[in-house]
C-alpha cells in the first residue's frame, strides 16, 4: 500500500477522505496548511477562517482517532502573497478574482503538493469532489459524481504532471454519502457545517475585506456612464463592483442598470440594461490544457465561465500562445474578467484559462 | 509497518515521566486525598507529601525547603520572578538577554508597555551573552537582571556565575530561568549565584503541570497569582499534591543518577553530531562548545527545518525544528537569529535533544535516519525563504 498524504482542513470532506485512505489499507499521513496568520490578529476575529485553530484542533481529534501522524505547516506568508494581495489587486483594477482557482495552482496543488513529496508520499490526496483516471498519455480528470458539488471548475489550470501523484477519494461519492461513510466511521465533524465563502473571508463582506487592505488613496473612483455615453453619477472605486452587479449603483432610472464593463484607464463604471450583459464570445488567456494536449485547431467543447454556471456549446480557437477564443453557441450573460473559464467533454475537463474581456 | 520503537529525541520540549515519580503519584491520583491547607488528618497527610517533597526540590537547589515555592510550571515561575523582582507595582529598569525563552521575554515585553524600562541584551553568534554587554546594560536604576542559566533550543550555557556578580555589584536582584539547565548541571552553584531561579518538573521526567520558584531567604517577593494566601502568601492556590510529589520525586532521581548521565550522553552527543555533520554535505552544528551535553542543534542548508521533523517522525524518530512552543508559527526565532546563520541555513534548523534513558542503539538510528530525510527534503523543491 501506498504513502497518502492527505490535507486535512478539519472540515467532514478531507476527514472523511483520511479515514477511506485508511480504511483501503493506505499510510495515511494528515497534513493541515496553516494560511492565515492567527498571531497577527485577535483570535476571534480570526474564527470561522479556513484553518483556524478550531479547525486545526479539529484536525488533530480525526487524525488521533485514525491513529494516523498529522502536521501542521505555517504558509500563510505564501497564502498572503499568492493569492491575498493579487485578490485585492485584482478588485482594485476593476477584475473579479477567483482565488481559489489560484490556491490550487499556487498552493495545494504546489505547496503542499512538494511537502507530500517532502514527506516522501507517493501520493497527495485532497476531498475535492473530482475523479482522476490513469491513462497512459496523461492523467484524465473529470467531475464528481455528485454534479452539484463538483470542483473540477477550481483545478484546470493545475499543472497536469501534478496530478499523477494525485488522489481525490471523494470523486465518486455525492455529498450525503460523505456525510453517511463519516458517521459510520464516528468522525467527530461528520456534522459540521459547512462554508460557502472564501476561507479568508468567513464573513462574506468582501467590500470591507478589500477596502481593510486598499488606503483610500488607492481606490478607483471615478464616473458612472450609461452606455450611451451619458454622465450618471460617481462611484467610490471599482473593487465594490463586477459585470453583471445591480446593486449598490446609488442609480434611479426607468429601466433596471447593470454593471456592464469596468474600464480601467478611466476609472469609469459603465452601465446599461440586462440585454447588453449578453455576449457569444470572450477571450481568455494564460491557458492550462488537462486532460489533453493544447488544441492547434478549433475545438467543440462546452464551456463554463463560473462557478455553478451550467456550461454551454462553444467553439474554442487557439489564437496564439496560451490564447483561445470562445465562441457560444448562445449568448451568455455577464462574462467576467477575471474569472475563470473551463472547457469540458461531458464530465472530462479539457482544461481552462482566464477570461480576459468579451 | 511502523519500525521498532520510536526514538525519543525531544528532551528539551518534554521528557518522559520516570517511573520514580509515577509510584510516588499513584496513590495521590486514586486514593481519596484532601487539600493539604485542610486540618483533619487525611490534610495532615496531604500537607506532609507537599512538604517532603519541597525538601526534594530544595535538595536539588541547594537551598532550605522555605525558599522553595511551588507553581503550575517554569512559566508561572518566571512571570512571577519578572514581575515579583521588579515590586508592586513594577517600576525600576529590566535588563534580559535577547534570546530568552518566552517565558520571559514575553512579560518583559508587556512590563515595557506597562512603561517599565527594559534592556534586551545580545547574544553572540554563538548564542551566548556577552559580559560586556551585559556591564553596559546595568545602571543604577537597575532593579533586576535575568539570564538564563542555558539555551533551550540550541543549549548554550551562560555566565551566570559573572553576571550575578554584576547585577549584585550595581545593587539589583538577579534571576536565572534554569528550566532547560536542571537536568544537566548542578544547581548548587546557579542558586548561591541568584535571588530567583525557576525550575520545570517536566524538564526533569516529573509530571507536567508543576514548576518551582526558588526565592532567596529573606527577599520580600510580591505574589504574582494571589488568592489564598498558600506558600506562605506566595502564591495562591491549593498545592497540587500529586502533582507535587512526582515533581519531588523526579528531584530526588535527578540527584542520584546526573553526574553519570552527563558523562554518557555527553559522548552519544557528540558521537551522534560528528557522524551527522559527516555524512550530510551543508551541515553545521550550531551553539557554543560550552553546553547542554544532551543538545544537539543542527542548520541543513536548503531544508525546511519543519518538514524535516515530520518526515523523521513518519521513520520514527522524534525531533523538533526549534522550541515546541512555538510549533505552528512562521518565522524564526530569536534564538536563530542570534546565530547570524547564512541565509540557505536559516530554515533548516533541527533540534536533537538526548535524555538519560537515550540509548546507543537510539542514536544509530538518529544517524541513520536523518540524512535521507534531509535529502528527500531538499528534493521535494520547497522554496526555503525565511
Amino acid at each position: 500500500m501506498a504513502r497518502v498524504a492527505v490535507a486535512m482542513s478539519g472540515g467532514v470532506d478531507s476527514s472523511t477522505a483520511a479515514a477511506m485512505l485508511r480504511e483501503d489499507g493506505h499510510e495515511v499521513v494528515g497534513v493541515t496548511l496553516q494560511l492565515w496568520d492567527y498571531t497577527a490578529e485577535n483570535l476571534t476575529s480570526g474564527r470561522g477562517r479556513c484553518c483556524s485553530p478550531a479547525d486545526i484542533a479539529d484536525a488533530r481529534i480525526v487524525s488521533d482517532q485514525l491513529n494516523i501522524p498529522h502536521y501542521v505547516f505555517d504558509h500563510s506568508d505564501a497564502f498572503e502573497d499568492h493569492i491575498v494581495q493579487p485578490f485585492v489587486q485584482e478588485y482594485k483594477n476593476g477584475m473579479t478574482p477567483s482565488p481559489c482557482i489560484n490556491c490550487n495552482r499556487l498552493v495545494k496543488f504546489d505547496i503542499l503538493w512538494k511537502l507530500a513529496r517532502g514527506l516522501e508520499a507517493d501520493f497527495l490526496a485532497t476531498g475535492h469532489y473530482a475523479r482522476l483516471e490513469p491513462s497512459p498519455a496523461r492523467p484524465q480528470l473529470h467531475k464528481g459524481i455528485d454534479h452539484s458539488k463538483d470542483q473540477s471548475y477550481f483545478l484546470f489550470d493545475v499543472p497536469v504532471e501534478r496530478f499523477e501523484k494525485v488522489m481525490f477519494p471523494l470523486g465518486g461519492l455525492a455529498k450525503g454519502e460523505v456525510r453517511a461513510t463519516a458517521r459510520r466511521l464516528n468522525l467527530p465533524v461528520a456534522d459540521k457545517a459547512e462554508s460557502y465563502e472564501l476561507c479568508f473571508i468567513p464573513d462574506g463582506n468582501k467590500d470591507n475585506f478589500v477596502e481593510m487592505r486598499l488606503p483610500i488613496a488607492q481606490r478607483r473612483n471615478g464616473p458612472i456612464r450609461h452606455l450611451d455615453g451619458t454622465l450618471l453619477g460617481h462611484h467610490s472605486g471599482l473593487h465594490r463592483f463586477t459585470v453583471g452587479q445591480r446593486r449598490g449603483l446609488g442609480l434611479t432610472s426607468a429601466e433596471p442598470l447593470f454593471v456592464v464593463a469596468l474600464e480601467r484607464g478611466t476609472d469609469t463604471l459603465v452601465v446599461g440594461s440586462s440585454e447588453a450583459l449578453a455576449a457569444k464570445k470572450l477571450n481568455a488567456v494564460r491557458c492550462n490544457w488537462v486532460s489533453i494536449e493544447a488544441p492547434t485547431k478549433p475545438l467543440r467543447a462546452h464551456a463554463r465561465i463560473r462557478h455553478r454556471h451550467n456550461e454551454v456549446g462553444a467553439l474554442i480557437t487557439p489564437v496564439g500562445n496560451d490564447r483561445v477564443c470562445v465562441q457560444f453557441q448562445e449568448a451568455q450573460r455577464a462574462i467576467t474578467p477575471g474569472q475563470g473559464v473551463a472547457f469540458y467533454d461531458g464530465d472530462l475537463l479539457l482544461g481552462g484559462g482566464w477570461i480576459e474581456g468579451t | 509497518m511502523k519500525p521498532l520503537k520510536n526514538v525519543y529525541l525531544d528532551h528539551n520540549a518534554s521528557v518522559p515521566l520516570c517511573v520514580e515519580a509515577i509510584n510516588e503519584m499513584q496513590p495521590w491520583l486514586t486514593g481519596s486525598v484532601s487539600n493539604p491547607s485542610s486540618v483533619h488528618r487525611s490534610g495532615q497527610r496531604s500537607r506532609a507529601a507537599v512538604e517532603k517533597a519541597r525538601g526534594q526540590v530544595a535538595k536539588l537547589l541547594g537551598c532550605q525547603p522555605s525558599a522553595v515555592v511551588f507553581t503550575s510550571g517554569g512559566t508561572e515561575a518566571n512571570n512571577m520572578a519578572i514581575w515579583g523582582g521588579l515590586g508592586w507595582p513594577p517600576h525600576g529598569h529590566l535588563v534580559i538577554s535577547a534570546i530568552e525563552h518566552p517565558a520571559v521575554m514575553e512579560p518583559a515585553v508587556a512590563l515595557r508597555d506597562l512603561g517599565v524600562e527594559v534592556t534586551f541584551v545580545p547574544a553572540d553568534n554563538q548564542a551566548v551573552v556577552a559580559l560586556e554587554s551585559v556591564r553596559e546594560a546595568i545602571s543604577p536604576n537597575t532593579r533586576l537582571v535575568s539570564i538564563m542559566a542555558a539555551n533551550n533550543e540550541v543549549g548554550s550555557l551562560q555566565p551566570i556565575e559573572k553576571i550575578a556578580a554584576m547585577a549584585h555589584d550595581s545593587g539589583a536582584l538577579f534571576h536565572t530561568d534554569a528550566v532547560q539547565a536542571a537536568p544537566w548541571t548542578d544547581l548548587q552553584p546557579l542558586t548561591i549565584s541568584s535571588d530567583l531561579l525557576s525550575l520545570s518538573s517536566h524538564k526533569i521526567a516529573g509530571p507536567m503541570g508543576i514548576g518551582a520558584l526558588y526565592v532567596r531567604p529573606g527577599l520580600d517577593l510580591p505574589p504574582f497569582v494571589r488568592g489564598g494566601g498558600q506558600q506562605g502568601g506566595r502564591r495562591g492556590g491549593t498545592e497540587a499534591t500529586a502533582l507535587i510529589v512526582g515533581f519531588g520525586a523526579a528531584c530526588a532521581r535527578t540527584r542520584a543518577i546526573r553526574d553519570e548521565s552527563v558523562v554518557r550522553v555527553s559522548g552519544l552527543r557528540d558521537r551522534l553530531e560528528t557522524r551527522l555533520l559527516d555524512s550530510i554535505e551543508g551541515a553545521r552544528r550550531n551553539g557554543s562548545e560550552s553546553r547542554l551535553p544532551n543538545t544537539c542543534h543542527m542548520s541543513f542548508a536548503h531544508c525546511d527545518g519543519n518538514v524535516l521533523v515530520a518526515r523523521l517522525d513518519l521513520d520514527g524518530v522524534s525531533a523538533s525544528a526549534g522550541a515546541a512552543c512555538a510549533s505552528g508559527v512562521a518565522g524564526t526565532s530569536p534564538v536563530i537569529d542570534a546565530l547570524r546563520l547564512p541565509a540557505k541555513y536559516s530554515a533548516g534548523s533541527l533540534r536533537l535533544s538526548l535524555g538519560y534513558e537515550t540509548t546507543e542503539s537510539d542514536v544509530d538510528r538518529a544517524i541513520h535516519a536523518i540524512p535521507d530525510a534531509v535529502h528527500a527534503v531538499r528534493e521535494s523543491g520547497l522554496e526555503v525563504t525565511r
